[in-house]
């Protein structure tokens, strides 16, 4: 046994080595033409593309100069000129270096040309200083002819240096790419050689492999194909036991886990039932003192009624003999204004003797006249008694005047002494009839409501008490429910360990056949040898 | 001192180019450390090996050389300014310093003749700073933050385009006045220019202006309601002073112009001709700024005075005189091969211990807070007639045409205007060409 598998192991190692040292080899020169394929290109890529990549730069820059050199003649005002001037110096200085960067990749033969370019650079330098000075100095003319002829000069004398440069550059770049051929055929010849000689140890190298390697493995793995199947076979069988196993224990779970839910949720039904049970035995309780209060109310109210009454009496009766002693003081004295017409008879009276006394004074004229010289004196005396008559006359008639008035006024103010009586009489004691009448009907409505309230009062007591006998019984079904809903949890939790463990040899058992299925995929592929 | 004068009375600060060219022949070259004065002539530079940032210990390299543009006048100044700025850094470098002598007022054409051979730094009027900015001539200045706290906030304005900092600030003083002698003009007197006229032609003398220059000219038009000035671009000219409307007109300031011209007391003259009259005593009074400070305190001694300017009549009215103002900047070359030492050699020039020195040598009123601020320059009367002045003057902002036009009508204006062409039209051709584009 452990000389056939050292032969195998010989017989395996044998074409390997031969196609690493093939390979190997083969690299070997492969890694030779690319660096040498490399080397060539770098050649042509630092020296030549570089160096014409830095000539382009330094024409470039020198056409730039150029144009900036004219800008600043054209330009229009002094901010413009400096901006300008900034701008040339720059460009003079990535010229500078340009030019300095191009010095590595002139060859010794082009030495000359470049040191010309450089001198050219350097009077087109000073040309321009000189150009820039006249256009800042406002000397446009001299300063076209500085462009026109100097910088135009050294300028066209560097452009033809720097064409002298790329042609000798592009050349030099020709040369180098054909180099660069050659080597590229002689690494083909000989990658081509070196893919012949490999593609003949391939060969080799399978048919031993199929002779001595794959044939003994190709057998021994059918033998294990056969094993892997029974094995395969067995696991499938109890894998399906099992399932059907763990199906049921899920379904029971389930039910128990549903049970619990519904139990769970009558308890907590049972819970809110007590709870409102008490609620009510609370309102009921408010309920009883709530009726306890109305009944002392309705009492007392009782008691205010009959006060309301009582004094509703006595005002209408006070009412009643004050308006009658006013009514018998208001009749005498209207009766004793009617003595003011006495006034008027004794006027009449005055008016009377006044007419007398005017005839009178009349007649003692007369006389005094008859009597002449000594009756003179008499005559001025029955003057005077004449119109003392006459003024007694008008006060009278005065006085009858103002005794009118006063005897309407006094008729007026009978009339509404007699009003008012009638007003006392007929509004304000019926009205104080009507208070009675209100105190005596709010007297008896007390006493209904007393009375009912007394009723309410009972019923109300003997409410709570049942109230109170209903609370003690739903407490007591809540408790025993939480109970049973616990002993149902504690089974659901049971059924669910069940449930995992279940599932558990399930995988187990996929994993079995998960393995049996492997070793079959790994025999097979030997066994397709 | 004469140069500077000369170039004050020219066309703003341009007419002198040549002459200052010349003058930039005498050059003077000091050494610190490893020279001796006189010893080169040469304004060339040389290649400088390190153009960053000086370092320590720079003792065993190379000199670092620095050529500075000054006026003539401030060659013993800037002697002693460069002395003490080799004393200052003595351990970091060693300086061989070139000092040439160049005009103010013409600098900007002195550095455009040769940018990249011209001076490290230099000092110009501030009516180049524009130009100069737009031929890259100068850069931004790095400490700007610091500049503009440390100097007068119209020195600073003067200095900058925009909100930038173009140049150090080093007077701030480049105005002009009334200078007079007090044997001949009482205080009274000098505030009405018929008056000062007067004066001097009952005595025989002379009150001198410069009327070839168009930078004094102003002073007759300024405070006018004419208006001139640098439009937007920069570079071109507003101009109304040919207008035909309004209280005054301008043909009533060639009208002026022309009785001051006829007074036997008024004598149009250069700068330096003024100082050659008030030295024979034929001018007992004249127009000119700070930098004649001291020559005139030397020749009139006590008597010299110095006020604001005075009225002139015009069109039934007395109008107050106006001037231009401006100051002196330093600049660094931006293609200095020693920029940094450049930058901090003007620095130490407009420092204000030096700006103290240069007012106490030339008389130059300083445009750092601190030192315009000590009791010596509020005690000079030159300074203090500049202060009166101020209110009536008006930072010079004019494009290069305003120059000649106005000098041509000027000089006619003072010949009594011997072309004998209508005023109206030679006004309305200076405006013409002032404003052109």
């Amino acid at each position: 046994m452990r000389n056939s598998r050292l032969s195998i192991q010989k017989r395996l190692m044998i074409p390997i080595l031969l196609l690493g040292m093939v390979a190997f080899v083969s690299n070997l020169l492969s890694v030779y033409h690319v660096s040498h394929v490399n080397a060539k290109a770098a050649q042509i890529v630092d020296d030549q593309m570089a160096g014409a990549s830095a000539l382009a730069k330094i024409r470039c820059n020198m056409l730039n100069i150029h144009k900036l050199a004219l800008s600043h003649i054209v330009a229009a005002d002094y901010n413009t000129m400096i901006t300008i001037a900034a701008q040339i110096k720059e460009e003079e200085a990535l010229l500078d270096d340009s030019l300095e960067q191009f010095g590595q990749y002139v060859a010794p033969e082009e030495e000359g040309v470049y040191k010309e370019l450089s001198n050219d650079y350097t009077e087109f330098k000073h040309a321009l200083v000189r150009l820039v000075c006249a256009s800042a100095d406002s000397k446009t003319q001299e300063a076209y002819a500085y462009a026109n002829e100097e910088v135009a000069v050294f300028g066209s004398s560097a452009e033809q240096r720097i064409v002298t440069l790329d042609e000798a550059f592009t050349a030099r770049t020709q040369e180098a790419r054909q180099e660069l051929s050659r080597v590229y055929l002689t690494s083909i010849v000989v990658t081509c050689i070196t893919i012949a000689a490999g593609m003949m140890l391939v060969i080799a190298a399978i048919s031993i492999i199929l002779k001595n390697v794959v044939k003994p493995i190709k057998n021994m793995m059918q033998t294990l194909q056969g094993s892997s199947e029974r094995i395969n076979s067995v696991v499938g069988d109890v894998l399906g036991k099992t399932r059907t196993s763990s199906k049921s224990t899920k379904n029971l779970h389930s039910l128990m886990e549903a049970l619990s839910a519904a139990i769970q949720k009558v308890a907590h039904n049972a819970s809110k039932i007590s709870d409102n049970a008490s609620d009510v035995n609370e309102d009921v309780n408010d309920m009883v003192k709530e009726c306890g209060e109305i009944t002392s109310y309705a009492s007392a109210m009782k008691v205010r009624a009959s006060e309301m009454e009582q004094t509703a009496l006595s005002n209408t009766e006070v009412i009643e003999a004050k308006a009658s002693q006013i009514l018998v003081e208001l009749n005498e004295a209207i009766e004793n204004s009617k003595s003011v017409d006495q006034v008027n008879t004794l006027t009449k009276e005055i008016l009377s003797i006044s007419v007398s006394t005017n005839l009178i004074a009349l007649n003692a004229s007369v006389e005094a006249s008859r009597a002449g010289e000594a009756g003179k004196g008499f005559a001025v005396v029955a003057g005077e008694v004449r119109e003392l008559a006459d003024s007694c006359a008008k006060t009278a008639t005065r006085i009858q005047e103002v005794n009118q008035v006063v005897t309407k006024a006094v008729s007026h103010l009978s009339k509404n002494a007699q009003d008012l009586i009638d007003y006392m009489n007929e509004t304000i004691l019926a009205q104080f009839q009507v208070f009675v009448y209100a105190g005596q009907q709010y007297k008896e409505d007390a006493s209904y409501i007393g009375q009912e309230m007394e009723e309410f009062h009972q019923k109300s007591q003997h409410l709570r008490s049942s109230m109170e006998q209903i609370v003690a019984s739903i407490k007591k079904i809540t408790n025993a429910i939480d109970e049973g809903a616990g002993d149902i949890s504690g089974v659901a939790g049971s059924t669910k360990s069940l449930v995992g463990n279940m599932a558990d040899i399930t995988d187990r058992m996929d994993v079995n056949k998960e393995i049996v299925e492997e070793l079959r995929e790994q025999t097979e592929i030997f066994a397709n040898l | 001192m004469k140069q500077i004068y000369e170039t004050r009375s020219g066309r703003g600060y341009r007419r002198f180019g040549c002459v200052c060219a010349a003058a930039a022949v005498s050059t003077a070259v000091f050494f610190s450390g490893c020279g001796k004065p006189g010893e080169q002539k040469t304004q060339k530079q040389t290649q400088a090996e390190d153009e960053t940032e000086p370092t320590k210990g720079a003792k065993k390299q190379a000199p670092v050389k620095l050529t500075v543009w000054g006026a003539e006048e401030d060659q013993e100044l800037i002697g002693q300014l460069m002395e003490s700025f080799q004393n200052e850094y003595k351990d970091e470098a060693k300086f061989q310093f070139t000092y040439s002598v160049q005009s103010e007022s013409n600098c900007k054409n002195a550095l455009f003749g040769d940018l990249e051979q011209a001076a490290d730094v230099f000092a110009f009027a501030d009516d180049q700073l524009h130009a100069l900015a737009a031929a890259g001539a100068i850069d931004p200045i790095e400490n700007a933050d610091t500049i503009r706290t440390e100097h007068l906030a119209t020195a600073v304005e003067a200095a900058s385009v925009g909100d930038t900092m173009y140049a150090y600030p080093l007077t701030a003083d480049n105005g002009y006045f009334m200078y007079y002698n007090q044997d001949y003009f009482t205080k009274e007197d000098v505030e009405s220019l018929e008056r000062m006229l007067e004066v001097a032609a009952e005595h025989g003398k002379y009150v001198a202006m410069d009327w070839s220059s168009a930078w004094y000219v102003y002073a007759f038009f300024g405070n006018t309601g004419m208006e001139v000035g640098l439009n937007e671009d920069g570079i071109t000219n507003y101009c109304t002073w040919n207008q035909k409307k309004g209280a005054i007109k301008g043909v009533d300031v060639a009208r002026s112009m022309l009785d001051i011209a006829k007074s036997p007391g008024f004598s149009s003259r250069t700068d330096a001709e003024f100082l050659q009259g008030v030295q024979d005593g034929s001018v007992i009074a004249g127009v000119s700024g700070v930098w004649n400070a001291v020559a005139i305190q030397d020749l009139w001694k006590e008597q010299m005075c110095a006020a604001k300017l005075p009225s002139f009549a015009c069109a039934g009215q007395q109008v107050q005189m106006a001037s231009f103002s401006g100051c002196k900047l330093i600049g660094v070359n931006a293609y200095s091969k020693e920029k940094a030492w450049a930058a901090k050699l003007a620095e130490w020039i407009t420092n204000e211990q030096n700006q103290n020195l240069r007012f106490k040598l030339r008389g130059q009123g300083p445009s750092n807070k601190q030192a315009a601020a000590s009791s010596q320059v509020q005690g000079s009367p030159a300074i203090a007639a500049l202060l009166a002045q101020a209110e009536y003057s008006q930072l010079q902002r004019v494009g290069g045409k305003f120059w000649e036009p106005v000098e041509t009508f000027a000089k006619n204006m003072a010949q009594q205007n011997a072309s004998g062409e209508d005023l109206q039209k030679q006004l309305d051709r200076m405006a013409e060409q002032v404003t052109a584009r």
